[in-house]
Order: structure tokens, then C-alpha cells, then sequence
């Protein structure tokens, strides 16, 4: 990992929203639902939460900010950045072996 | 809806302007999408969707505003200090901060005085009635208003009341006559516009130990009728008087005394069943400490007022249940001339007798005299050049009947 030696754990809204735009650009209205959507409705964000977020993501380049082409003049769409992309997965590894220990300790094995 | 629009809005201006100026435009669409989607929702979700709107608003202000103002910048999501151990992930709703220290130090400090600015003032609210009463008219002038109280506060009264009263107003505190009174003369200016509603207020700090305060209203002093006036003030300083003439005509008719048991049961504030000399109106604070003298200062006071000398049949220094139950035949003993009502020359003792007694009351060891020691007090230094006159022959001892004799010639010499 180049960009960053250590990266902190991501809170599970941040995590959501990177989650969201790792599969297209969009804006903020539909980030929300999306987030609410792939968490069931369990995570339902607010405008202030988001922006929040989207503030702090910006102020680090993880993810940018592009006028959508055909949209309105409000309309103002995020997409991440390579960096956001890798941060985002190394993330995702650091749970994906964390679940794979957590199966083998936790699940009722014979050994 | 509009409304909770504007108010989202206005609460945008607690972003940091930056934050402000890059998303306000689209946060607030964005708000209103989300507002359109719950228009036809429920109560109970609109009201969770507003409350979590403008909760977030206010929290994530805060926290923006504290990034921008602090460097460095803590980390996405959690700085350096938050890795948890052993590198869990940790699923935080709410990314950690900890504000500045400086921050807190102030916030503590803005706390405690609002705290403490907060809390005099309720201390200073208990512990300061205003005791309004109605003393505010001049109608209500020469009524007769009782206040008891046993806390210290203001008495409020329209200047303009002062000013038209044709007398002095007196106030009457305590629940002796000799206590305390305060006079007060019609104005010496006029009252004008504005300011004759404005209320005077005076200030009253109940100083008697233990019992009862009083602060006894005003009564219109009119020169033309001294008698009444002597009465009205004894009536509001006697308990008991003041509980039998249920209708403050200073006269106990035929109804009122065959109603005397009631009445008096209503003095009874310890609900033994009898009256003490306290509960008969005994002022406390001019009564010694120990109990042989208070006992003998109680029972001076019983034989001393008419009206209670006729109560206590048993003269044992208070009123029993069964005094209380004849308290009606009692009474009608003072009716001296029979017309089935008690007036006020039946009731009211000598004034020569009234101011012996209150003299009297240096007579600490109860035999009859005022020697020098008991002059030592300092009511007996008020009353020094009186008790210099009394002593006729000049052996620094008083006793009862040469002050009476002195007080005798001073009132008639008036």
C-alpha cells in the first residue's frame, strides 16, 4: 500500500457512501439511497451526516467532484479517486481476512 | 413545509463558510428531495426524519467547525488515537473528536457561571416574597390585610395610595404593638402620570426568633376617630381577637360569640387541642429563655388582655379544650352592660394598663420591680428616661406602681 501506511478503520456511513460511489459516479441525493438501499434500511443517512462525510472525503482526495453533463446546474456528482479506490480496498482486504479469522475462531468447528 | 425549509436553511449558517459556500446550494436540495419523499409517510416518520435532520445538522456544524479550526486535521474516520487494538475494525455512527482543550476549559468555566448566576437567583427568589397582598388601592386602605409569614420579603403599595390617604398609613409589624411600626406620611410630592402606579416596596425581615411573623397592613390613621384606631390595631396584633370578629367591625356580636369555639380551633396551629400563650398571640421574641420565666411570662400575658383573662376561666396560662368548648359563656362574662355584644371599651385594656405591661416586661425574675441589673437590656435603655421619672424616690428601683403612677400623669397630662 502506497498512499497510506496504516489507514484507520472507516466508520460503517463513510465506509457505505465509498461503497456506493466504488460502483459509479453519483450524486448526493442518490448516494443516500443507495446506502439505504444495499444496508436494507438499517443505515438511513442524514444531509448532515453526508455531506459531512463527502466534506471530510474531498478535503482528503479520496473521492472528487464533477459537474454532471447533462444534469441541472445544481446537479454536482462524486466519483473516487485512484487513491480513494485503493484506500477503499485495502480496507475491504483488512475485513475480508478479518471475517476469515473470525469464521475459523468463532464457528463450531472439530479441530 | 416551506418553513422547515427556511429553517434548514438558517441553520446552514452554523457550517463554516467554506463547508457553507461548496454544498449549501445542494444540501438543501437535497433536503428537500428527502422531504418530498416522506410527504406521505406517517407522523411518527416525518417527525423522526426532521428530528434526525436537524440533530445532524447541528452535530456535524459542530464537528466541521471544529476540523477547520483545529490543526492538523484529525484523520478520516478517527485519528491515530482511535486504532483500536489489535486493528478491529470499529463501526463508529459517530466519527470520535475531542475538542480543544481550551474549549473545554472555557465551556467549564461559561457552565459554572451560568450555574451559578442561575442559582443565586433562585436562592434570592425563595428567600424574597413579595407580598402583594391587596394593599395596592386606596379603597383597600382602611381594610384591615393580614400577611403571616415566617419569611423575610418585600410589601408592595401604590405610591398613589400613600398620597391619597388622609391620615398616615401605618404598618404594623410583629405581633405586639410595641414591635415595630412604620408610618407613613402622604406624600410630600405629588404623584404624576407614570409615576403614581409605580409600587414602593418595603423591604421586611422577620427578626422575631422562631414563631410566627406578621406583617399586619395598613390602617388609615383619621384624627377624628382615636378610639378606633387604638382598636383596629390591637384587634389586628390580638389572634384571638382577630379570629372572633369574623367581619373586622372591631365589635364581637351575638353570632360571633356563639361561633367562638370554631374560631378559636382555628388558632390552634399545633392541633393539641388547646391554646398556648404563643398560639394566643404572645410574642416570642420578647419572652426570656428559660422555662420558669417563660412560663410566668405567658401567664402575665393571659391574665393581662381582657378578652383572654375572660377565656382562660382556670387562669392556668392557656386555653383548654373545655375553655374552648364554653368559650361563648366565657365571653358574654365581659359584656358588661348586657346588650349581648362585646364593644370595644369592653375589650380593649386601659391603655395606661397596655403600657405598664409592656414596660413591665423588664421584669425578668417577676417581682414586680425593675431593678438596675434588669435595666441593662436594650429595650430598658429606650425606655431609660422614663424609668429615670418613674423612680420618685430615687433608689434606682422601679416598681410596678410608680411607673404607673408616671405613666398615669403622662397621659393625662397629654
Amino acid at each position: 500500500m502506497k498512499s497510506d501506511p496504516s489507514p484507520a478503520p472507516l466508520s460503517e456511513p463513510v465506509l457505505l457512501i465509498l461503497l456506493s460511489l466504488a460502483e459509479q459516479p453519483r450524486h448526493g441525493y442518490s448516494i443516500l439511497k443507495d446506502v439505504e438501499a444495499m444496508s436494507a434500511g438499517r443505515v438511513v443517512l442524514s444531509t448532515g451526516t453526508l455531506y459531512g462525510a463527502l466534506g471530510r472525503l474531498l478535503d482528503d482526495r479520496w473521492i472528487e467532484r464533477f459537474a454532471e453533463d447533462d444534469a441541472s446546474r445544481d446537479r454536482q456528482a462524486y466519483r473516487l479517486t485512484p487513491k480513494g479506490r485503493q484506500n477503499l480496498l485495502a480496507e475491504v482486504a483488512r475485513m475480508k481476512q478479518l471475517t476469515r479469522l473470525a469464521t475459523l475462531r468463532v464457528s463450531p468447528k472439530e479441530a | 413545509m416551506t418553513m422547515l425549509l427556511r429553517l434548514y436553511r438558517s441553520l446552514l449558517r452554523l457550517f463554516p463558510a467554506r463547508h457553507r459556500s461548496t454544498f449549501g446550494r445542494e444540501m438543501s436540495a437535497v433536503f428537500q428531495q428527502r422531504q418530498a419523499d416522506v410527504r406521505n409517510r406517517g407522523m411518527y416518520k416525518r417527525s423522526a426524519f426532521f428530528l434526525r435532520e436537524f440533530m445532524s445538522l447541528v452535530s456535524t456544524a459542530i464537528r466541521e467547525r471544529a476540523r477547520h479550526s483545529e490543526l492538523p486535521e484529525p484523520h478520516l474516520a478517527g485519528g491515530a488515537a482511535q486504532t483500536t487494538f489489535d486493528s478491529a475494525p470499529a463501526f463508529y455512527t459517530c466519527e470520535p473528536y475531542f475538542p480543544r482543550r481550551s474549549a473545554l476549559l472555557h465551556g467549564g468555566i461559561l457552565s459554572l457561571a451560568v450555574f451559578g448566576v442561575a442559582s443565586a437567583a433562585f436562592e434570592y427568589g425563595v428567600s424574597h416574597r413579595l407580598f402583594r397582598a391587596s394593599l395596592g388601592s386606596s379603597q383597600t386602605a382602611n381594610q384591615q390585610q393580614f400577611i403571616e409569614t415566617s419569611e423575610s420579603g418585600f410589601v408592595a403599595f401604590s405610591r398613589s395610595l400613600v398620597a391619597s390617604a388622609d391620615g398616615a398609613l401605618t404598618l404594623v409589624l410583629g405581633q405586639q404593638p410595641a414591635t415595630a411600626a412604620i408610618e407613613l406620611k402622604p406624600g410630600m410630592e405629588k404623584p404624576a402620570g407614570l409615576w403614581s402606579n409605580l409600587l414602593l416596596l418595603l423591604r421586611v425581615r422577620p427578626h422575631l426568633r422562631a414563631g410566627e411573623f406578621q406583617v399586619q397592613g395598613f390602617t388609615r390613621t383619621t384624627p377624628e376617630e382615636p378610639q378606633r384606631d387604638y382598636a383596629s390595631v390591637y384587634f389586628q396584633v390580638m389572634p384571638v381577637l382577630r379570629a372572633l370578629d369574623a367581619d373586622a367591625d372591631h365589635i364581637l356580636s351575638a353570632a360571633e360569640i356563639t361561633n367562638a369555639p370554631a374560631a378559636l380551633h382555628s388558632l390552634d396551629r399545633n392541633h393539641d387541642g388547646k391554646l398556648s400563650p404563643e398560639e394566643c398571640g404572645q410574642s416570642s421574641a420578647d419572652t426570656p429563655a428559660d422555662a420558669q420565666s417563660l412560663k410566668r411570662a405567658g401567664l402575665e400575658f393571659m391574665r393581662f388582655h381582657p378578652v383572654l383573662a375572660a377565656l382562660d376561666t382556670d387562669h392556668d396560662g392557656e386555653i383548654s379544650a373545655s375553655e374552648i368548648q364554653n368559650a361563648a359563656a366565657a365571653l358574654k362574662t365581659l359584656d358588661k352592660n348586657g346588650d349581648g355584644r362585646l364593644t370595644q371599651d369592653e375589650l380593649l385594656p386601659d391603655p395606661v394598663a397596655n403600657a405598664v405591661f409592656f414596660v413591665m416586661r423588664l421584669d425578668t425574675n417577676g417581682d414586680g420591680k425593675i431593678s438596675k441589673d434588669e435595666r441593662s437590656s436594650a429595650l430598658a435603655i429606650r425606655y431609660g428616661e422614663l424609668l429615670d421619672a418613674a423612680d420618685q424616690n430615687k433608689d434606682g428601683v422601679v416598681t410596678r406602681e410608680e411607673l404607673t403612677a408616671e405613666i398615669r400623669r403622662r397621659a393625662e397630662h397629654n
